[in-house]
Order: C-alpha cells, then structure tokens, then sequence
C-alpha cells in the first residue's frame, strides 16, 4: 500500500480536530437545537453561539454550524473561518447600537465567512459588519440586511495590506451605504474584490470606495454584480487631492434605478472605470467633478435614465 | 444473428451473465455506495447507510473502485490518500472539512493511470501548523473539482502536478483558493513527456502569497492546456495568472470573461520561452502592479475586447489578434 503513514496521534489531530492547546480546538460547531456555550464545542457536545465558538477556537481554526437559529453577534480577534454549508439559516440578528460581526484581527490575520445572515431588527445604529484590522476579510453566500446604518463597512484603522473580498452575496435595505470601503489610516494598501453581489434597496449609496481618510491606495475591482434602487448613488468614489489614490473598476454590472448611477467626488484621486455594464433607471446616469476621472470602455449600456443618457469620457479597451 | 441468439439456449447463457456480474460486483468487503458521518460515524463500521464511517480514509478503504462516498452531516473527516477512482460528495449537507496539520496534504490523488476521480463541496482549510497542502496530485487521470474551498495552507490550495508523464485532465469549478502560503493552484507536467488539459469555471483564487494561478511547463516535453472562465485571480502576492515555460512543455493559457485585479506583480505574465502562450478576452485587467508582461518570446494576446484599466505601469495595450 502506498498509504501516507499517518500516525495514530496524528490521526486523531486531523480527524477529531482534538488539538487541545488550553482548552481550544482547531474546530469547534455551534448548533441551536442542542448547543450551550458551557460545552467545550466539540462534535457532541456543540456550543449554543458563535462568540462561545470563537472564544474556544484556536487561531487558525474553525467553526461549523450545525442545524438552523440564531447565533448571535460575534467578535472576531483572530484567523478562523465561520462556515455554514447549507444546514439551513444560520442567523445574526443585530440590535440596540451593535455590529453582528466585527473583525479587530493583526496584520496576518485571514478571516473567512460563509453562508451567514446578518439581519437588523432597529432599536439603535446598527452594522451588520465591522472590519476595523486584519490581513484579509473573505465572505461568500452570505446576506447582510436591514441594518440602521452600513451593511458592510470595511474601515482598517491601522496601515499596510488589508483585502476584502466578496462574493455571492445579498447586501441589502440597509439605512445608509449596503457596503462602504472607508480605510482611517496612512500609508493603507487596501484591495478589494466584489463579484456576484446584489446591493439594492439602501438608504444612501450602494457601494461606496472612500479614500478621504486615509494615504496610500485603495483598488478595488466589482464585477458581474447588480446595484440598483439605492437611494444615493449607485456606485460612488470618493477621495481628496492628497489623501488616498482611490479607484474602482466595474465590469459586467447593472447599475439602476438609483438617484445617480456612477458618482465621482471632485478630487484628483478618485478615479472610476466602467465596462460592459448597463446603467438604466437612474435620476442621474453619471456624475463627475472637475478633477476626478470617470471613464467608459466604450461597451456599456446607457439607456432610459431621466437625464437623457449623456455619453461619458471614454478610453479604448485593449 | 437472430437465429444464433435463439439458439442460445437460457442454460447456457447464464455462466455469461454470472461472470459479467461478477466482474461488476466490488471486491470482497467494499461496497460501492460508501457513508461518513461525524455525528455518528465509526470507523469499525462497514460504512453503509445505517452504520456509517467516521473518516473519509475508512470509507475510501471500504469503497470499490469506480464507487462513491456521501457525507452525511457537517464535521471534520480527516485527510484522505486516494488511490482509486472515486466520488466524495458533500451535496451541502453541512459543512465537511478537512483540518490540515503536521505537513501532509489535505487530499493527495495517488491513484492508477485511468482512475477519475470527483470531490465535491469539500472544504480543506491549513491550521498554521506544519507545512501543508490542500490538494495535491500526484497520479490519475481524471480529477474534478466542484464546490469547494481550499484555504490557509502553508503551500499551494491545490497542487496538480503528475510525477510521471502520460494524460491528465483536470477540472474545477465554484472553488474558492484563498490565503494559501505559495499558489492558489499550481499546474505543472512531468520530467516524461506529459499532456494536462485543465479548465476553470467560476473559480476564485484570493490573497494567495505567490500567484493566483500558476502554470508551469518547464519540468518536461509535452503540451499543457488550460482554459479559465468567468474566475478571478484579485489580490494576490505576486501574479494573478502566471504562464512559464521553457524549451519544455508547450504551455497555453486562455482567459474568458475572466479578472486580474489588485496583485502586487502582474495582472497577466507569459514567460519564457516562445512555447508559452496566453490568451484573453472580455477579461479585465486592473489595480495590479502591472497589468501583464511577455519575455522570453512568449506569446501574449488579447482579442481586444479586454478593460484594462487602473493598473500601476499605466496599462500598455498588449499585443492584439482578431475575432473570426
């Protein structure tokens, strides 16, 4: 037999997830139906709650969820990965001035969520989730809804490399921005990968890339995504003359039905860039300042906005 | 004929019919339909439906060749040797993981020359202990990928490079590779002469410290192909998709509505000899480094329909071909 030779010790370390290093494990799982956060995590005998979970988890770890319910906001601290692989709604229900999910990680830490719904039910400003440090935020087939303030705000307070990425996601009646990037530090290196991700129904813009507060760079790329019937702007870019390079490129995407479409604050450092999209329905089918730059690739599809569809800048596609 | 096969009395035909149910019927012990379950899984079991396996490497074991195991209910099954062809499918029942430590790969394919083998909804996640893998090949044919996650490994998410030469095909679809320590995946041939077609569908490579997607022609002789569709290399290390070879392999890569963004080095890099090629179209190239670069007298095209936009060398048009 060409087996790999597998210790039993080790066996038992990949298997059961028993890595016990002060009383964590590499895996814990939650379940509502039978969990209590009294429970060491383990298979049998599951936590009740995702901070209960983490708490027990060690860095680098992870947590499964079990069974469908609620359970409850988490604070993240280190890397660890929440996944819920369709066992039914594994829920975060966000009220009185909380976050559902906040992330204070180090500079190494690598964060990845799946298949959770962070929902709030008013009752204060709420987030449905928080990113104030860490290496990378990755979420996938999740859904971030009705929150009082931003559905997702990814605001790294500390410089150096900070990625977010998204997909598969629902973003959506949130009172202020469905997802602001808004990094408040200098010398930031933020990146950002949106694909797949319906952003609709917010109180102010869509997805907003904000480098007012910060040096250094922010790019990201949204893709194959929809953005519609958000009260302010669709998709905004926002920056200042001095502060952060800011750019955003968005292919394959539906921008409508919001008050402006595509939105560029008067600052040289704000830069847009938009292909193969459709921009429909909108009060205002584009916006740009005097130093900013917003430019077509020539392809996209611009029609029945109420400003009567004015052409924007356009640059050549290679 | 007709007449030859009403001559063929039932008497005789049976001793036919045996020797081909026997040849169909799995060998003594194994079943072809195999269960995990960590709820209430034992590895003692014979892995059938009532009294299910605990670990993906008991089920394999008790799982003929060509046969299939199902997970049950969310948990960890452990690492697992393939050495067959085999399914594991995870048809979201739960979350079914595979913690990684101590330096042995998540999943390793070691399995004969016509095996295929399928893994399905399978996450396979590094726990910063020992120098790991999430998947690596090393023998088959055939290895498909749907559904999966393959994160946080020392090395590569998924190595696919066959230790000798032959025929390989690879295919992944709706995976994500993130946060690994070298390549989210890494195609590369043999020393022997060695052919792999690969493609991707829907499948994301993020935050990996080396490139998103590299592909390596210069271990041998042979032709290693590779399509990606509507996937995304954003945020990493180095490259988001990497062509090199040399005199070796001929060594092609073609991007379908496909994105490069926010890498520290190149968007796309063809290197280094005229045997490799890429190629891309409806792609979109931006917030890299760099958004490509051709040396060596690679081949780099675009169809022209391309955004490239955003990208820190001030994005150069590349070499440009016709649609027909």
């Amino acid at each position: 037999m060409t087996k790999l030779a597998l210790s039993p010790v080790l066996v038992a370390m990949l298997v059961g997830a028993a890595m016990p290093a002060q009383a964590q494990l590499a895996r814990t799982f939650v379940s509502a139906a039978s969990g209590s956060d009294a429970n060491n995590c383990d298979r049998p005998t599951p936590c009740r709650t995702f901070q209960g979970a983490h708490d027990k988890t060690n860095t680098d770890g992870e947590i499964v969820v079990l069974d469908p319910g609620g359970y409850g906001a988490v604070t993240i601290n280190k890397s660890i990965s929440i996944v819920n692989d369709g066992v039914g709604e594994a829920s975060i229900l966000v009220s009185g001035g909380s976050t559902g999910i906040t992330v204070n990680g180090g500079p190494a830490t690598n964060v990845n969520l799946r298949g959770i719904t962070v929902q709030g039910i008013g009752f204060g400003a709420d987030f449905g989730l928080f990113f104030n440090s860490g290496l990378s935020l990755t979420i996938t087939r999740c859904v971030f809804r009705n929150q009082s303030r931003e559905g997702i705000i990814f605001a790294p307070s500390v410089g150096g490399a900070s990625n977010l990425s998204i997909s598969d996601t629902l973003v959506a009646d949130n009172g202020s921005e469905g997802i602001l990037i808004f990094p408040a530090a200098s010398g930031v290196a933020v990146r950002v990968a949106v694909d797949r991700v319906q952003i609709l129904n917010n109180g102010q813009d869509g997805f907003e890339l904000a480098g007012n507060s910060s040096t250094g760079t922010i790019d990201a790329a949204v893709t194959d995504s929809l953005v519609a019937n958000n009260r302010a702007s669709g998709v905004r870019v926002s920056s200042g003359n001095d502060t952060a390079a800011t750019s955003l490129l968005l292919n394959g995407s539906v921008v409508a039905n919001n008050a402006t479409g595509l939105e560029v604050v008067p600052a040289s450092m704000a830069r847009l860039r938009v292909s193969r999209s459709g921009i429909t329905g909108n009060a205002r089918t584009w916006s740009l300042g005097f130093s900013g730059v917003l430019q077509s690739l020539g392809d996209n599809y611009i029609v029945g906005n109420a400003d009567g569809d004015p052409a924007p800048p356009t640059i050549a596609r290679k | 004929m007709e007449l030859a096969i009403m001559h063929t009395s039932p008497t005789a035909a049976l001793p036919l019919l045996l020797a081909f149910a026997l040849h169909a019927a799995p060998a003594q012990g194994e079943l072809a339909r195999t269960f995990v379950s960590a709820a209430t899984g034992n590895d003692a079991n014979d892995c059938d439906r009532p009294t299910p396996c605990r670990t993906l490497q008991a089920a394999h074991d008790k799982t003929s060749d060509r046969g299939e195991i199902a997970v049950l209910d969310p948990g960890g099954y452990g690492a697992v040797n393939v050495t067959k062809s085999v399914s594991i499918v995870n048809d979201a029942a739960g979350e079914a993981s595979i913690l990684v430590a101590g330096g042995a790969p998540g999943l390793v394919i070691n399995s004969g020359a016509e095996s295929h083998v399928m893994l399905r909804g399978l996450t396979v996640q590094g726990t910063g202990l020992g120098d790991g893998a999430g998947l690596v090949f090393n023998s088959g044919f055939a290895l498909s990928i749907a559904d999966c996650a393959f994160h946080h490994h020392a090395r590569d998410g998924i190595s696919f490079a066959p230790n000798a030469g032959g025929i390989y095909d690879l295919s992944i679809a709706h995976t994500l590779l993130a946060d690994n320590g070298n390549m989210g995946i890494l195609i590369g041939g043999a020393s022997a002469p060695t052919t792999i077609r690969a493609v991707l569908d829907h499948v994301e490579m993020l935050n990996n410290r080396a490139d998103g997607m590299f592909v390596d022609g210069s271990y041998g002789p042979g032709t290693i192909s590779v399509s990606a569709a509507d996937s995304i290399a954003a945020g990493n290390g180095r490259d988001g998709f990497d062509v090199f070879t040399t005199i070796q392999a001929a060594t092609s890569l073609t991007l379908l509505r496909s994105v490069a963004a926010n890498n520290l080095g190149f968007g796309v890099d063809v290197e280094d000899s005229p045997k490799a090629s890429l190629r891309f179209e409806h792609s979109t190239i931006t917030g890299n480094g760099h958004s490509w670069v051709a040396s060596g007298g690679a081949f780099l095209q675009s169809i022209g329909d391309n955004s490239i936009a955003g990208n820190g060398d001030g994005d150069p048009a590349p070499p440009m071909i016709a649609r027909r």
